[in-house]
């Protein structure tokens, strides 16, 4: 009955002539909706009981209803009548489910595309294509305009951004000379309106602004170009965080494969483990190389350039790997907390049956690019297994996010907060190590921070 | 069973439909016009019903990922609660993204508030500023200020950029909030300017001559906006001017009594002012044709499908003037309604178009009125000129208009002057457009009096 009901209101239906305008406050080129009037709509829905056996009563358009069943009305309605031949593909889902996603305002609450969907897996599983990093788009307010910034979240060791200097943290605000649209630039304008200057000057900064946008490449377009896997390479313009100037640098594209995690044991006895990811192997292949490792003086576990990632349900869970790895590191309960509104999922801690646990002194590197999962591992080995912390402050990203497949694509999305193993949020300034250290990404040789570790483990120059 | 029913109910609103288009639903339109419908309606049901199995299986694509999509964010999104409004509000941004797919500005979806404010302006009487808007690219801008309206008192022109809009307390008249309106759809400038008389709001606007934005203060003010405008422009020889606002349901009405208004005072040419007249109702559009054209195609309204139907003039429809000097002012932002009526005197050889070229809308839109109180307004056809030209502008990357492209070319081409206050009709001194009709009008007199 209510669909009965929703179709007779389309007898309201007229026809009008677009006049594409609308005028404010007088009329939308005063259509005139014959069939709209209350009494019109009565009469509509009487020649509709007579042929539906359906009751109306009331005006219509204010029957409560699913706003999927007008959605669906609507979606008939272009395809039966719209001018041009619509072809029922994907791209009406994806639009719809993209811009219905885009109006919560929050970045890592997005869709993807089926191919969007495949770059993104290949990354959770170590594989990066074009600059080799992992990404993210982040709100950043800066001289009172709110902006979204494209974010380099982690480079992936040795892959080109990584070799040509890009660091965690850094800002791509141009690609090859172009503008990563990041705000509105009139918004400039607006703040400058109010300053006197001569209105030549002026009148040069609207052409500046407007310049700036229309050559500016939007940033669902810039993690297009900064992922895709052509070869050719592009020159980045980057704002470092404490560094005043832009920083220029020429990014190959190219496959990068970056092992989860690497083992070795060095001269000194200690261990050295870095963990790049919390994917489905990392786990596994911690417990091999606690287990190999037999007696250490102590573990350097390094957590650099951890992006952390969205969580997903199954084996791809950032957050089982990790309680996987925490528990091979000797880590005892509570290792951390989901919060969502008065809700808190622990994050448990979890040796494996027969699987090793390490036992001896750590040190765990971080740095800007440490972010998410990793963030709370480090948190939890600092306060349930005494660890050390060496580096730089963490990326401070408490936002715990996840990937849910769906029928066609997928979609990101803000589940809750990520709590510390102290109980608390993990701070937006990041982790402050105990040990500080610069750094960036990992080092393949020559690495001062692991130097630096393996010294605050040995007690030479540490402050322990 | 339920597929049944919306099957009988789809001919009803095909018939219905049939009725206001084809028909005009009026007495005016004699029987020539009769069996036209007939076969066409039924044509067109059984169109509908043949699409309705392969429309209703595809349908499943959008509206079940958006709610699988809702399923997903009412179960694990932290950061709002996602609650029946908040479903609302984002089913409805899932309908504006499945349309904006389609790439067609004239195409969109109107929430309930939108339609609301839609249908109170159909009323007849506004609370606002008074300025006719259209969407421009990622912009909205200013078609015209209605004259005397706050919009035009203040000095907001032609042309003019939105910018951004101020929000004021309704009761202290405080300035609370900026809002920068690039990107936004023309619903949502239009609901930050619109509000009750006496309040103020502030617009401000982006002008080429301007150095900077100019910001203007505006109090809203309850407008009732003159549909024509009709004075003797010339009085030896006798031309009269009818401007034509808008092709609203009075439309035709207002310029019948107009024109018996200059007849009765020994009007011998007539001006038809369709300048900055941004369109309205198709069968408006046609009755008003209807006034300049004898017998024949007004205009040739192409149907999905490629359907063609010729709406006719009405022969019986008391003419205008009957084939006394017709000029007809157009220039660019004569748009959809005003390019058929100003086609059919052209290809009709009626009258002289003198001016700019049109703003090239030759598409129809249908707005389907929904349950819940919102509406969709739909691009369903396209016409065109009764000698078959296609007038529609092609669309840049940005969805602007490139003007030129399309629109209908006057006969006798003339610039505005710089020094034209901008839309004010009555500024005969500056109006370049205007001397050329006039002159082009005397000498038809001239010519028809040697005769």
């Amino acid at each position: 009955m209510a669909k009965i009901m929703r179709t007779s209101a389309r007898i309201g239906i007229l026809l009008a002539l677009s006049a594409l305008s609308v005028t404010v406050g007088v009329t939308l080129g005063k259509w005139v909706f014959r069939g709209s009037s209350p009494l019109a709509g009565a009469t509509a829905a009487s020649e509709a009981r007579a042929g539906g056996g359906a009751a109306a009563s009331g005006p219509i358009w204010l029957e409560p209803s699913d706003p999927l069943d007008t959605m669906r009305d609507v979606l008939e309605t272009m395809q039966n009548e719209y001018v041009d031949k619509v072809e029922a593909d994907g791209k009406f889902a994806a639009g719809a489910v993209r811009t219905m996603l885009y109006t919560l305002d929050d970045p890592r609450t997005r869709y993807w595309t089926a191919e969007q969907l495949k770059l993104l897996e290949q990354q959770l599983d170590g594989k990066y294509s074009g600059i080799g990093a992992v990404l993210a788009v982040v709100k950043v307010k800066q001289d009172d305009i709110e902006q979204r910034r494209v974010t380099v979240v982690a480079p992936a060791l040795g892959g080109p951004a990584d070799l040509a200097g890009v660091r965690a943290g850094d800002y791509v605000t141009e690609i090859d000379g172009r503008w990563v649209i990041a705000y509105d630039p009139r918004l400039d304008l607006n703040r400058l309106a109010l300053r006197t200057m001569p209105d030549k000057e002026y009148r040069q900064i609207i052409k500046d602004a407007t310049k700036k946008l229309q050559d500016g490449v939007s940033w669902p377009r810039a993690l297009e170009q900064l992922t895709q896997a052509t070869g050719k390479a592009i020159t980045l313009t980057l704002a470092r965080p404490g560094s005043s100037a832009p920083i220029k640098v020429k990014v190959e594209r190219a496959d990068v494969q970056v092992a989860p995690v690497a083992f070795s044991k060095l001269p000194s006895g200690i261990g050295y483990l870095r963990v790049t990811q919390f994917g489905r192997v990392t786990a596994g292949e911690v417990q091999n190389a606690v287990r190999s490792a037999g007696r250490l003086a102590g573990l350097v576990v390094d957590l650099r350039d951890n992006a952390g990632g969205p969580d997903e349900a199954g084996p791809k869970s950032v957050v089982r790997s990790a309680s996987a790895v925490l528990g091979a590191l000797g880590v005892t309960d509570p290792a951390g907390q989901i919060a969502k509104g008065s809700k808190r999922t622990p994050i448990v801690a979890s040796p494996e049956d027969g699987a090793p646990q390490l036992k001896g002194k750590l040190a765990v590197l971080v740095n800007r690019g440490t972010a998410g999962i990793a963030e709370v591992v480090a948190a939890a080995l600092e306060t349930r297994a005494g660890a050390k912390l060496v580096g730089s402050n963490t990326q401070g990203d408490s936002s715990y996010h996840k990937l849910v497949r769906l029928s066609q694509g997928a979609m990101t999305l803000t589940a809750g907060t990520y709590m510390t193993a102290a109980g608390k949020p993990v701070p937006a300034t990041g982790l402050k190590p105990a040990v500080a250290v610069a750094t960036g990404g990992p080092r393949l040789d020559k690495d001062a921070a692991v130097a630096k570790a393996v010294s605050v483990l040995t007690g030479a120059g540490g402050r322990s | 069973m339920k597929r049944n029913d919306r099957s009988f109910l789809r001919m009803a609103v095909f018939v219905v439909v049939l009725g206001l288009v084809f028909g005009f639903a009026g007495p005016s339109f004699g029987p020539v016009q009769a069996p036209r419908i007939k076969r066409d309606g039924v044509r067109l049901i059984e169109r509908a019903i043949g699409v309705q199995p392969a429309g209703a299986q595809a349908a499943s694509g959008p509206v079940a990922l958006t709610s699988e999509a809702l399923a997903v964010l009412k179960r694990d999104y932290s950061r709002a609660v996602i609650d029946e409004a908040k479903v609302r509000d984002l089913t409805y941004a899932a309908i504006q993204g499945m349309l904006s797919t389609l790439n067609d500005p004239f195409t969109g979806f109107l929430d309930p508030d939108d339609w609301r404010s839609m249908q109170d302006t159909t009323q007849g009487s506004f609370e606002g500023i008074g300025a006719v808007l259209e969407p421009y690219g990622r912009d909205v801008r200013v078609v015209r200020p209605l004259p005397g309206s706050p919009a035009f008192q203040v000095g907001i022109k032609a042309g003019d950029i939105i910018f951004s809009v101020g929000t004021h307390d309704d009761q202290t008249g405080k300035l609370i909030k900026t809002t920068p309106t690039l990107g936004k759809n023309i619903n949502e400038v239009v609901k930050l300017i619109k509000g009750p008389r006496g309040t103020k709001v502030t617009v401000t606007v982006m002008r080429l001559s301007a150095p900077k934005p100019i910001p203007f203060v505006i109090v809203r003010k309850h407008i009732e906006p003159p549909v024509v405008n009709v004075w003797m422009e010339d009085n030896e020889p006798k031309i009269g001017r009818i401007v034509l606002n808008e092709f609203n349901e009075r439309a035709d009405d207002q310029l019948w009594k107009a024109w018996t208004d200059l007849k009765k005072q020994g009007a011998r040419a007539l001006i038809l002012d369709l300048r900055y007249n941004p369109g309205g109702l198709l069968d408006m559009a046609v009755r008003v044709g209807s006034r300049f054209v004898d017998r024949g195609a007004v205009v040739i309204v192409q149907e999905k499908n490629g359907v063609r139907h010729t709406l006719q003039a009405n022969p019986r429809l008391p003419k205008i003037g009957d084939g006394i000097p017709l000029a007809v002012l157009i220039n660019e932002s004569s748009a959809s309604a005003s390019e058929i009526v100003a086609g059919a005197i052209k290809d009709h050889g009626r009258g002289k178009l003198i001016g700019q070229h049109t703003f090239g809308k030759g598409l129809v839109q249908t707005l389907f009125p929904l349950s819940d109180g919102s509406a969709l307004r739909l691009t369903t056809a396209k016409y065109f000129t009764p000698n078959g030209r296609d007038i529609n502008n092609k669309y840049d990357e940005e969805k602007r208009p490139i003007f030129g492209s399309g629109g209908i070319m006057p006969d006798v081409e003339v610039e505005q002057s710089p020094d034209w206050v901008d839309q004010q009709f009555e500024d005969k001194a500056h109006d370049t457009q205007l001397k050329k009709a006039l002159e082009v009008l005397r000498s038809d007199l001239q010519i028809a009096a040697r005769r």
